[in-house]
């Protein structure tokens, strides 16, 4: 932070000479229309870096510097008119002089390599001049957008970019951990179904496997930790190992389907459509699907605006009109991102009916070219089906989402009905084996089907593992944030409210601000006569 | 504010707050090495880069 200590103005804007000692302390300027304000403004804007924000930008064709930054009476003669600043900064302190004559060129007391260092800082923080169409954006305006200038405005955009990226992060970490769950309960739903039980705990699956190996003809095993612990291969009896064996397992498999099939009532294929169509309809609204890709370029088109043309297309708008096409347009995006929102909430929970059915099919997906390679089942195109509605519907975030989503043929419960009855009668048509082999064929399948079970038990482990992690950064950085621009918010409330009082304090002495920190925003709400804190635009001008 | 911290950045303050409150965690105390130069450091900070240094120390 730089602090003035003495500013001297000659022959500068409307001002012929003044000597201003401010002792490094903080002030405010007051006085009559045309007294000379914002000439100091100016001045000191000038010095520090060359530049007067107020001959620039919209409205100011035509002027400059050099021609309109000497006092009136003085502009044929630009190298009269001087401003001088004594500042510190830290331990720094320096003497700085420059007239509009040559604006770039700044006389240091002392020149040296500190006070230029000095002189860089500044010119990169030209914050402190702030116009008040800028000072509007911080008061008027939504949480978010005031959050982005002032998190501009304090240079906080990495600040800004880390916290996006570790949410971003943690919600991504926290969907593979859903995926890693969803994966585990499918595996876990075809080892039961390959035992014929469920089981809630180890002691419970150890029986039912000792149960197979008792009928098998091999002796029990007081734990399963690997594959081979169901059944090692030695144990494998080849002999009877056919796909005979597996008949009554796969048979299961096929109940455990036609069950899920049965459940699936048609209201929720009738649920499916008609979430499928309100999905159709919004994809076919082009200036709608436009929207929802457009809010992070019209966020940096607004942004990159110097108050004079469009960033893109470099037509010169008044500055009030470019930024409200480009607000409106902005709202278009938030409604259409709400609109996706509320389809894809509804495509989950018509979809949601359908993901045991899934699981179920896709178990037997896996066994059926065992059952007979030369065959195509129909329940092959069924699963395929199947498999691409819920992961085309499960996840509509985007407008490609979008497109996908609407593309996918969900087959028809008729369609699903005849194919698990075409994989019932062809695994039936097996010849019925021993119970030794029949238990054989289980327990061969559940080894399989128990390797699967533990990868995914210790993948999802892993993924809860990153996504609390991920959660837990993110939620420390977002504590450490709000800590910090709590109290750079309390310090420019006050100093706000503070300095607002000071000016007006004839009848808004009990003036009130108070910044609050909304997720991502900042939301500023105002009490001018002790009335209660209501945002600054509800009872009063943009003036006021 | 004080005077002999106020060439540092309020971004840069900001992170550092936070990577001492990562130290300080036991679970996410070895993130902080890797992901320092990312906070500290110039340039800005991309998805993959983040991920490695927080996903490196877990392993």
């Amino acid at each position: 932070m730089i602090k003035i200590e003495r500013l001297e103005i000659v022959n500068f804007r409307g001002i012929k000479h003044l000597d201003l000692d401010v002792g490094k302390e903080n002030f405010v300027i007051a006085g009559r229309n045309g007294t000379g304000k914002s000439g100091i403004i100016d001045a000191i804007e000038f010095v520090l870096t060359g530049k007067i924000s107020r001959l620039e930008g919209s409205g100011t064709f035509g002027l400059s510097v050099k021609a309109h930054g000497p006092h009136v009476d003085s502009a044929a003669v630009p190298a009269s008119s001087e401003v001088t600043i004594w500042v510190t900064r830290g331990a720094v302190q320096l003497k700085l002089s420059r007239s509009p004559a040559s604006a770039t060129v700044v006389t240091l007391d002392p020149d040296d390599a500190q006070s230029r260092g000095v002189v860089s800082w500044m010119a990169s923080h030209p914050e402190f001049a702030l116009s008040r169409r800028e000072l509007l954006k911080f008061v008027v305006g939504e949480a978010s957008g005031r959050a982005d200038e002032v998190e501009t405005l304090l240079k906080l955009e990495k600040v800004r970019a880390v916290r996006a990226l570790l949410q971003k992060v943690s919600n991504a970490e926290g969907k593979n951990q859903k995926a890693a769950a969803d994966s585990l309960s499918s595996s876990r739903r075809a080892l039961e179904g390959s035992l014929g039980s469920q089981f809630a705990n180890d002691e419970q699956f150890t029986a039912a496997v000792n149960a197979q190996r008792l009928a098998a003809g091999l002796g029990p095993r007081n734990a399963f930790a690997t594959r081979t612990d169901i059944l090692s291969d030695d144990e494998g009896l080849l002999e009877v190992e056919s796909t005979a064996n597996y008949r009554a397992t796969w048979l299961r498999d096929i109940g455990a389907a036609e069950l899920s099939l049965t459940a699936l009532t048609p209201e929720a294929f009738q649920r499916l459509e008609a979430a499928v169509g309100k999905a159709d309809e919004l994809a076919g609204e082009s200036e709608t699907v436009l929207a929802l890709d457009a809010e992070k370029f019209l966020a940096e088109a607004l942004r990159r605006f110097d108050g004079e043309q469009c960033p893109v297309c470099l037509t010169d708008w008044e500055s009030s009109a470019f930024e409200e096409l480009v607000s409106n347009r902005r709202d278009l995006s938030s409604r259409a991102k709400e609109r996706l929102r509320a389809v894809a909430k509804e495509l989950v929970s018509a979809l949601f009916p359908f993901n045991g059915l899934n699981q179920t099919v896709s178990t037997i997906g896996n066994w059926l070219p065992r059952l007979d390679n030369s065959r195509e089942f129909a329940l092959s195109s069924v699963q395929a089906q199947l498999g691409e509605t819920v992961t085309a519907l499960k996840d509509v975030q985007s407008p490609e989402n979008l497109q996908v989503a609407v593309a996918v043929a969900t087959p028809t419960r008729e369609a699903m009905l005849s194919a698990l009855a075409e994989a019932r009668q062809a695994v039936e048509a097996l010849p019925l084996r021993s119970e030794q082999a029949t238990a054989l064929g289980t327990l061969r399948e559940t080894s399989v089907r128990y390797e699967a079970f533990v990868r995914h038990t210790e993948v999802e482990e892993l993924a809860g593992i990153s996504a609390a992690r991920a959660a837990r950064t993110f939620g420390l950085f977002e504590e450490t944030r709000n800590e910090y621009l709590n109290q750079v918010y309390a310090n420019v409330q006050s100093e706000f409210a503070r300095l607002y009082s000071l000016i007006n304090e004839d009848d808004e002495s009990a003036f009130v601000a108070r910044f609050t920190p909304k997720g991502a925003g900042l939301d500023l709400q105002v009490d001018f006569y002790g009335r209660g804190l209501v945002p600054p635009a509800a009872y009063h001008s943009e003036g006021h | 504010m004080s005077d002999t911290d106020e060439f540092e950045t309020v971004a840069d303050r900001l992170m550092k707050e936070f990577l001492e409150k990562l130290r300080a965690d036991e679970e996410l105390a070895t993130m902080a090495d890797g992901l320092a130069p990312l906070l500290l450091g110039e340039g800005k900070v991309s998805e993959s880069d983040l991920r490695l240094a927080m996903m490196e120390s877990s392993s």
